[in-house]
């Protein structure tokens, strides 16, 4: 689509652009250039002398455990918490989407969790569950459980998982609740005359329609997996105990701050540009789907 | 106050598509041109050519004594009222018409006396001036966008089919107060529209266009009796003139597909005898005549109009609509004698689709 | 309702307010907390009401800053926050609207190249390419200033894609009436454009600004002073001095101090917010 009417100035369309452009080409496109370049380079401690090494990075980055056990971690954050927060928040959308009384104030109570930040949302979290002192860690000591997740990778990753739940479920209440305020009301009228029950309207009507938000929000979750929960992994675990919490992300920090592995860290990251690209261009296709349906 | 003249403009877009063919003519100063077709005639195109909105592959432009083909908008000294008024939003109606003015660094004072005066021309409240657009009726809004064409005093009005967003009983109001506003202003105005009833009503002079190519230019009144093509005489008239195909047998008669015969004033065609024809005949010229006298028309429905009534009917098997007045009484609701008069035939070559 | 349950929306309230109840709770206990004396909370006794400590250790947190470290007042880090946040806003809004502009409103070569090299950027979030653009701004000499907290956050498709995709719907006899009534390109975008856009203006305003007050690796990495630190970075370093050190009351005061604003942008303008967020996915 294009515009018909449009001005004609020669030098003024070039100013326009220039700054986003400079901004852009000069931390976008510059770093992101250097990251490839440094990818194919190994740096010597001090920083002075690089020799290429053309896919040397690659191939250690494969070689190591801890990268496939980065790659695990991350699958394993990404689906439980995508899968725990999109049905917690469409649970809540469904019932706030009824006529009921006190609908806005349910979702002015519910939304606000997304103004919190990763941080500080995994600060709260540590607060509630801190081994000693928290309120939530005495409440599971209480019921038998050896709770500590300082020490237990499985319970730090866990506890990872549920504070980035926490921070994601009102955004995707939000969507699912405008996805469900979308849907015609004559069509589950036209359900329900049909013939079908509350639950049966639901899963045959409702949900099907409702499916190109849910696939948008499954796409937005990931990448909010990999990328926004940064903060929350480095308040609460800071990658710990034994890495347990390390995610591709973090490893890509991690290993090119206090490895001092700039290769490594690079070969890393050009590896995950590739994975956002296809988390991209995927959620776009869903994107489109969404306006086609 | 000026004319505006083309000569032989062209417009082919980019990609190869040529919009209009070579379109002449000449509106004289104070007239009311109507640049009248279907939709994708080019007619709008060829508006927005003349305000510069559009750019011009070929040909000229010439409004007054100057070529404005490579003037912008601004310089071309036309004021424009578009289709869905283009009214700015989020501006008062007072600042809608003031707009235009206070970019070209007209004194306060001078906006504030022309402001007042359009809005006194145009009979709007100056209560409304204060207004947004979105808190006017479809009338007044209406109103604003001529306003906003008035207070610049510009050589020429472009009219882009400035009523298709009214209802019907509006559109005849407003249609009416544009025809008096523009003879009272005198200025010369060109006028966009798909309606023929508009452009049969507003017209000085009516340039039909068709496929990016003038089928005719003329008065309203002259089209209407003597259209060029076949195009023009389907085009004008509501309802529509019947056609019917036929054979040229001499000069005063033509033998219809269905095998009836009609007279008709061919007078000096150079057609041979024998040669294809269109004939057309208005539905109101042709005459009701008792069943059996004449032609028979079989009729499937009649259309109670008030002012009058259309028939439809099939002259052996082909279409016919014919209009009669409220007293004219039918003998029979099944079929229908039907006389047409040798001068209500209109002849067509059937191949050209031109006047005979 | 389509049909009369037994049971009304009984179930539907409990649900939701089930829902409300563990959205809030981490916060609703932060809130407690910072209001309770140190030795309570360490020996484990904070209760679910508030304590009697509030006055002193929000006292402490704002203007005192707490006594096992030097850290930086959290008044500080508040006004950092506010500056870097702000800045990130405005300068996102103002470049990106620039830039939809001279992308919808002008016919150049290269049109498209631009278009493409500002989408792209989507596809590169700082945290994967943090590094380089780290050794840039160190060498552009944007360590521990608000331009370098700021500038390299500001070019981001996201808000030129809202702009474009808004000005497409504009319509187009809008800039025509313009162009005859005599604005030049600048005078459009100022006198009509800017004003039709008031609302998707503030909408992505409220985004940004939340976008920038929560943002946490780029402000970690760029800033070495404490005094430059933004609040969401303080508090981390607060209850990273570990464990028994930390000072949990004023730790959990920074925290509520940290959310109240984007909190409260939400809550009072939920309506550009939601619109801000769902315009900005699409």
């Amino acid at each position: 689509m294009e515009k018909r009417a449009v001005f004609s100035h020669k030098l003024l369309p070039y100013l326009l652009l220039a700054p986003q452009l400079a901004i852009t080409i000069v931390f976008f496109y510059l770093p992101a250039s250097q990251a490839v370049r440094q990818s194919f380079f190994i740096e010597d401690a001090f920083g002075t002398n690089s020799d290429f090494v053309g896919l040397e990075n690659y191939r250690f980055v494969f070689a190591d455990p801890a990268y496939y056990k980065a790659i695990v971690t991350t699958a394993i954050f990404a689906t439980a918490v995508t899968i725990c927060s999109l049905s917690f928040a469409l649970l809540l959308a469904v019932m706030a989407d009824r006529e009921i009384k006190g609908a806005t104030v349910y979702r002015t109570l519910l939304v606000w969790p997304y103004a919190v930040a990763p941080a500080i949302a995994g600060v709260l979290f540590i607060f509630l569950f801190q081994p000693s002192l928290g309120l939530l860690a005495r409440g599971l000591t209480a019921l038998g459980v050896d709770w500590n997740p300082l020490l237990d990778g499985k319970q730090a990753l866990t506890l990872v998982i549920v504070a980035a739940t926490w921070k994601q479920v009102s955004y995707n209440f939000l969507f699912f609740l405008a996805g469900l305020q979308a849907i015609p009301k004559s069509l589950i009228e036209a359900a329900a005359i049909d013939g079908a029950r509350p639950w049966r309207r639901f899963f045959t009507i409702i949900f099907p329609l409702l499916s190109p938000t849910t696939f948008f929000l499954i796409a937005v979750n990931i990448v909010y997996v990999f990328f926004d929960t940064f903060g929350i992994i480095d308040a609460v675990t800071g990658g710990g105990p034994a890495q347990a919490t390390q995610t591709l992300v973090y490893k890509v920090f991690n290993d090119g701050r206090l490895g001092g592995d700039l290769g490594g860290s690079a070969a890393q990251s050009v590896i995950l540009m590739l994975i956002v690209v296809a988390l991209t261009s995927l959620q776009f296709r869903f994107v489109e789907r969404k306006v086609t349906y | 106050m000026a004319d505006v003249q083309l000569a032989d403009v062209r417009k082919t877009y980019p990609g190869g598509f040529a919009a209009i063919h070579g379109i002449s003519f000449a509106v004289p100063d104070g007239g009311f041109c109507v640049l009248v077709g279907p939709s994708g005639c080019g007619k709008s195109t060829l508006l927005r050519m003349i305000a510069g909105l559009e750019s011009i592959t070929d040909g000229d432009i010439r409004i007054g004594d100057r070529i404005v083909n490579k003037l912008e908008p601004t310089e071309r000294d036309i004021a424009m009222v578009f289709q869905n008024y283009a009214l700015y939003p989020h501006m008062s109606v007072y600042d809608n018409m003031a707009y235009g003015l206070r970019n070209l660094k007209t004194p306060k004072p001078e906006i504030e006396s022309r402001v007042a005066e359009a809005a006194r021309i145009l009979e709007l409240d100056t209560a409304l001036l204060s207004r947004k657009p979105r808190q006017l009726s479809g009338g007044q809004r209406q109103r604003v966008a001529m306003g906003r064409a008035i207070v610049r005093k510009p050589k020429v009005f472009l009219f882009d089919e400035p009523l298709s967003n009214l209802d019907a009983k509006l559109r005849v109001q407003m249609r009416i107060e544009i025809r008096r506003l523009q003879r009272r202003l005198g200025t010369t105005s060109i006028y966009v529209t798909h309606d023929q009833v508009e452009a049969m009503t507003l017209a000085d002079m009516l340039v039909v266009l068709n496929a990016g190519r003038t089928e005719q230019i003329g008065a309203p009144l002259e089209l209407y009796e003597r259209p060029a093509t076949v195009f023009v005489a389907g085009f004008l008239g509501s309802p529509p003139m019947n056609f019917l195909k036929g054979t040229l047998e001499s000069s005063t008669m033509v033998r219809l597909e269905q095998g009836m015969e009609v007279a008709c004033n061919a007078g000096h065609a150079a057609l041979p005898r024998g040669a294809k024809v269109i004939a057309g005949i208005r539905p109101e010229r042709a005459l009701v005549r008792l069943p059996g006298e004449g032609l028979t028309l079989e009729i499937e429905l009649i259309e109670e109009l008030g002012v009058g009534r259309l028939v439809h009917g099939r002259l052996a098997g082909t279409p016919m609509t014919v209009a009669i007045g409220p007293d004219q009484q039918l003998a029979s609701d099944e079929a229908v004698g039907i006389a047409i008069p040798a001068d209500a035939v209109h002849l067509f070559d059937a191949e050209s689709g031109k006047r005979l | 309702m389509i049909e009369n349950r037994r049971w009304g929306n009984v179930p539907a309230h409990l649900v939701l307010i089930v829902g409300v109840i563990i959205v809030a709770f981490p916060v609703y206990i932060a809130v407690i907390a910072s209001t309770h004396s140190a030795e309570t909370i360490a020996n484990g006794q904070l209760s679910l009401l508030p304590g009697s400590e509030f006055i002193e250790n929000y006292r402490r947190a704002l203007f005192v800053g707490t006594s096992s470290t030097t850290r930086a007042l959290v008044a500080t880090m508040l006004f950092n926050s506010f500056v870097t946040a702000l800045a990130i806003a405005v300068g996102k809004i103002a470049i990106s609207l620039l830039s939809a502009f001279a992308i919808v409103y002008f016919r150049f070569p290269f049109r498209k190249t631009a278009f493409w090299l500002i989408f792209l950027t989507l596809m590169v979030p700082v945290e994967v390419r943090i590094y380089p653009t780290y050794a840039i701004a160190a060498n552009l000499n944007l360590l521990d200033t608000y331009t370098g907290l700021a500038v390299p956050l500001i070019a981001s498709a996201t808000a030129t894609l809202l702009f474009r995709q808004f000005f497409m719907t504009v319509p187009d006899e809008l800039t025509e009436a313009a162009q005859i009534d005599a604005a030049g390109p600048l005078r459009f975008f100022r006198d009509i454009l800017l004003p039709l856009s008031r609302t998707n203006l503030a909408a992505l305003f409220v985004i940004l600004f939340i976008y920038g007050w929560n943002q946490y690796l780029w402000p970690l990495l760029i800033t070495t002073r404490d005094d430059m630190q933004t609040i969401v970075i303080g508090i981390k370093k607060i209850v990273a001095t570990h464990d028994a050190l930390t000072e949990w009351q004023l730790a959990m005061a920074t925290a509520v101090l940290a959310m109240l604003p984007p909190v409260a942008v939400v809550i009072c303008m939920q309506k550009l917010f939601v619109k801000g967020l769902v315009e900005t996915e699409k």
